[in-house]
C-alpha cells in the first residue's frame, strides 16, 4: 500500500513518514502535479496558518490536482491544519478548499494553542475511534483554531478543552479530518490510522 | 478530558545523555537515541531534547541523531540547544523535530522568535528560559545559565509572547538538579502574565513533587534526573500518580 503525503512546505513530513513506516505503508512525497501513480490514499498535513497554507498550495499549483483527487473519491486524511483546509473561511482571513461547508473560528479559551493530550468523544458508534461512545482514547493536539461544520452528520468526534467543546473528527465518505496528530499520538494514533485504512481505504 | 503532560527531558552531548546539578558538573547517563525510544515506549507524553552543541560537527551530528530518534519516537519531540539561524530550525524540523526550543538566540535577538513563528507557525516555537531568584524577583540568564541578562522574568515572558512564542519552558536555576521540588512560586508568577502553555522545569525529585505541582495547577512537567538515575520509570511515575487519584494519559495496558 502507498500513501501520498502532500508536501507543500507546511507539514511535519518526517513524523508522518515515520508513522507510515511503522504501519508498513510506503510513503511518497507529493510535491507537484497530479496524485503520484499507485497512491491508495492521501495525507493532507499542515502546521502553521491557513492563509499561508492556501498560498503555498496555490503557488505550487496543487489545488487543481487536490480537487481532482477529491473528485475521484481518493481517500484523504486531513490532519490539524489539513482538517481546517477542508472547510471554507477561517477567522484569520484564510480560505480553505471548501469541500465541506462550515467555518474555522479561533478557540475562545486560554491558554492557546491547545497543546497536549486530550480525549475524543465519539459522536456515534463508529469504527474510527472506538466501538462504543463510552470509549475515549487520548490523542495529541496542537492548534488555536477549530472547525465548525454546517452539517452535523459529518461530525464523528468531539473534544473539550478548558470548557470549550469543539469538533475533533469529521468524516464524509472517504474524506476524514482530525484536529489531533495521529502521527504523534503513540499507539492510539496508530490504531486510528489503521481503522481509517480498514474502513475507508481497503 | 485534557490530561497533564509528563515530559521526559534529555540533555544531550555528542549523542549521550548528560545531567548536572545547578547547571554544573555534567555526568554521562546513556545513549540518547536509546533513551528517547525507551521513554516514549514507557508512556512519556512528550520529549524535550536539548543538545549541547559546541561546533559545526556537533550540529550535523545532532540533526542525524534527531532523525534516528524520530524513527523510534511516536510522540511529540521538541529539540533545542544552540539554535541560532532559520537554517538550524529548518534542519531540525526536517529531521523530525515537531517544535524547536530557543533560548540564548531569542534573548540576543527577540525578533528571531517572530521570524521562526512567521515561517513555521507559533506552535513550533518554544522559548526556553532559565531564571534565578534575585531579591524580590526572578532574573533571566542565558548561555546555559552562565550569563546574566538585562531581563527580569516577567518582562521577558511578555516580550517573547508578543514576538509569537507558542509555548514556554521555564527552568528554575535554583531548583534544577536539587530534587527538592519545582519552584511553584516562580511558575505561578509566570502564569499570571502569559496566555501560552508553560512547561515547569527544574527540581523534580520525588512523585510527591510531581503530585504537588499538578494539584497546584501546573499541567506540563519536565522530568530529567528522576528518570536518568533509573530510580523511577515513566510508567512507574504514572501508575503511582493514578493510584493517588491524579488523571494522566495511560497508554500502557
Amino acid at each position: 500500500m502507498q500513501v501520498a503525503i502532500l508536501d507543500y512546505g507546511m507539514g511535519n513530513i518526517g513524523s508522518l513518514e515515520a508513522m507510515a513506516h511503522r504501519l508498513g505503508v510506503d510513503a511518497i512525497r507529493w510535491r507537484q502535479g497530479s496524485l503520484p501513480k499507485g497512491s491508495d490514499w492521501v495525507i493532507l498535513p499542515g502546521v502553521g496558518s491557513l492563509l499561508g497554507a492556501i498560498e503555498e498550495l496555490s503557488r505550487r499549483d496543487l489545488i487543481g490536482p487536490l480537487n481532482a483527487a477529491y473528485g475521484q473519491e481518493v481517500p484523504i486524511l486531513g490532519i490539524c491544519l489539513g482538517l481546517q483546509l477542508l472547510f471554507e473561511d477561517g477567522a484569520e482571513g484564510g480560505r480553505g478548499l471548501g469541500w465541506l461547508r462550515g467555518s474555522i473560528p479561533e478557540l475562545l479559551v486560554k491558554p492557546t494553542p491547545h497543546m497536549g493530550w486530550n480525549t475524543v468523544r465519539p459522536m456515534r458508534p463508529n469504527t474510527l475511534i472506538g466501538p462504543s461512545t463510552d470509549w475515549s482514547p487520548a490523542y495529541y493536539f496542537v492548534h488555536s483554531y477549530v472547525v465548525q461544520p454546517d452539517r452535523p452528520d459529518v461530525i464523528w468526534g468531539e473534544t473539550t478543552y478548558a470548557g470549550q467543546r469543539f469538533v475533533s473528527v469529521v468524516k464524509s465518505g472517504p474524506l476524514v479530518g482530525v484536529q489531533f496528530h495521529p502521527e504523534l499520538s503513540g499507539q492510539a494514533g496508530r490504531d486510528f490510522v489503521q481503522a481509517f485504512l480498514k474502513g475507508v481505504v481497503l | 478530558m485534557y490530561l497533564p503532560r509528563i515530559i521526559a527531558c534529555l540533555d544531550v552531548r555528542r549523542g549521550r545523555v548528560v545531567k548536572g546539578v545547578n547547571f554544573r558538573g555534567l555526568k554521562e547517563l546513556g545513549d540518547a537515541v536509546d533513551l528517547a525510544g525507551a521513554y516514549a515506549r514507557d508512556g512519556a507524553d512528550e520529549l524535550v531534547w536539548l543538545d549541547i552543541v559546541a561546533t559545526i560537527d556537533d550540529r550535523e551530528l545532532a540533526v542525524d541523531l534527531i532523525q534516528k530518534a524520530r524513527a523510534r519516537v511516536d510522540i511529540p519531540m521538541t529539540v533545542g540547544g544552540g539554535i541560532r539561524t532559520l537554517a538550524d530550525v529548518k534542519a531540525l524540523l526536517e529531521a523530525g523535530a515537531d517544535k524547536v526550543s530557543i533560548n540564548s538566540q531569542a534573548l540576543a535577538q527577540p525578533t528571531f522568535i517572530a521570524e521562526v513563528a512567521r515561517r513555521w507557525g507559533s506552535q513550533c516555537v518554544v522559548v526556553a528560559i532559565d531564571a534565578k531568584r534575585e531579591g524580590d524577583h526572578w532574573q533571566v540568564y542565558s548561555h546555559g545559565g552562565r550569563k546574566r541578562t538585562r531581563w527580569g522574568l516577567v518582562d521577558w515572558l511578555v516580550r517573547a509572547q508578543a514576538e509569537g512564542c507558542g509555548e514556554f519552558l521555564l527552568t528554575s536555576m535554583d531548583a534544577d538538579g536539587t530534587r527538592h521540588g519545582y519552584d511553584l512560586a516562580m511558575l505561578n508568577e509566570a502564569r499570571r502574565f502569559i496566555a501560552r502553555p508553560l512547561i515547569a522545569s527544574g527540581g523534580a525529585g520525588t512523585i510527591d513533587d510531581l503530585e504537588q505541582a499538578l494539584r497546584d495547577g501546573q499541567d506540563a512537567l519536565l522530568v530529567a534526573s528522576m528518570l536518568h538515575q533509573k530510580e523511577f520509570t515513566v510508567a512507574g511515575i504514572k501508575a503511582e500518580l493514578r493510584s493517588r487519584g491524579v488523571s494522566v494519559r495511560w497508554p500502557l495496558s
